[in-house]
C-alpha cells in the first residue's frame, strides 16, 4: 500500500528528524505516566477514546457469544432477549452505547484533524469538549429508543 | 512502503478505513433495531442468512479485527515497557482476535446452512 509520493515522504522524514532534534535540544521529559501528566480536555476526550475502544474490545468475545445464540434457535433467540431485557444486560447495553458514541464521535474529531480541520486553538478545545460532552446524552437516547 | 521511512503509515490508512465501514454497519444495524428488530429467531436467521447481510457482517468482523489489532497495539506500546511483557501480551490480544475472527466466520456462516 503506498500513500504517498517520493517528494511527499521525503518532506515528512525532514519533519520527523527535525521533531526528533527540537526534542533532543529541549531536554523535555518525556514519560507517559498519567498521575504526573496535566489533562487538558482535549486529553480527557483522547483518554476516553482509548478507553471506550479498550471496552469494546473487552466485550467483542460476548457480543459474538450472544450473536451466536441468537442464531441457534427459538430457545437460544429467547435467552438473548431475555439478556437485553435484565438489568445487568440493560446497564451493559448502555455502557456499549456511549462507548461506541465516544469513539465514533473522537474518531471523527481525529480525522478532522488529520485534513487539518479544527488544529487551531479555541476551535481545537471546543470541538474535545463537544465530543466529551455530546457522547453522553446521544447515548442516553439511542439506548431508550433501543 | 520502499524503505519504510514513514513507518506507522499502513495502521494509521488502515485504522480510518476500517473506522468508515464500523461506522457505517454499526449505524445502520442501531437503526435496524430501533426501527424494524427482527420478531422473531425464524425472521432473525433468514435475515441474516442474506448473502449481502452474511457478507457485510463477515466484513464488519474483519474490519473490527483489524481496527482493534491496531489500536490496542498503539496503547500496549505506549505504555508497556519491558520486553517480554509486551511481547507476550502483544501475542495474547493477537491471537485472541483471530481466534474471535474464526469464532466469527463460524458463527455467521452456520446461519446460512441452517
Amino acid at each position: 500500500m503506498r500513500l504517498l509520493s517520493n517528494n511527499e515522504m521525503h518532506r515528512l522524514s525532514i519533519e520527523h528528524e527535525n521533531f526528533l532534534r527540537m526534542m533532543k535540544t529541549k531536554q523535555r521529559p518525556i514519560h507517559l505516566d498519567l498521575r504526573r501528566i496535566r489533562m487538558p480536555v482535549n486529553a480527557i476526550t483522547s483518554i476516553g477514546h482509548r478507553i471506550s475502544g479498550v471496552l469494546i474490545f473487552l466485550l467483542m468475545p460476548a457480543g459474538i457469544f450472544l450473536l451466536d445464540l441468537s442464531l441457534m434457535g427459538p430457545d437460544g433467540f429467547a435467552t438473548v432477549v431475555a439478556v437485553f431485557n435484565s438489568f445487568l444486560g440493560k446497564a451493559v447495553l448502555l455502557l456499549l452505547m456511549w462507548a461506541f458514541v465516544h469513539h465514533l464521535l473522537a474518531g471523527l474529531r481525529c480525522i478532522s484533524i488529520d485534513i487539518d480541520l479544527g488544529v487551531e486553538k479555541p476551535f481545537f478545545l471546543k470541538t474535545a469538549q463537544a465530543v466529551l460532552f455530546a457522547a453522553l446524552p446521544v447515548a442516553f437516547l439511542l439506548w431508550v429508543a433501543l | 512502503m520502499s524503505g519504510r521511512r514513514v513507518s506507522g503509515m499502513q495502521a494509521w490508512a488502515l485504522q480510518r478505513i476500517t473506522a468508515v465501514y464500523l461506522a457505517l454497519y454499526i449505524a445502520y444495524m442501531i437503526g435496524l433495531f430501533i426501527f424494524a428488530p427482527p420478531a422473531s429467531h425464524d425472521a432473525w436467521q433468514l435475515w441474516m442468512a442474506q448473502p449481502h447481510v452474511s457478507m457485510s457482517t463477515l466484513l464488519f468482523f474483519g474490519s473490527l479485527l483489524f481496527h482493534a489489532w491496531v489500536g490496542i497495539r498503539n496503547i500496549l506500546l505506549d505504555y508497556i515497557k519491558p520486553f517480554g511483557l509486551r511481547l507476550a501480551l502483544l501475542t495474547a490480544v493477537g491471537l485472541g482476535l483471530m481466534a474471535c475472527g474464526a469464532w466469527s466466520l463460524e458463527v455467521v456462516m452456520s446461519a446460512r446452512i441452517v
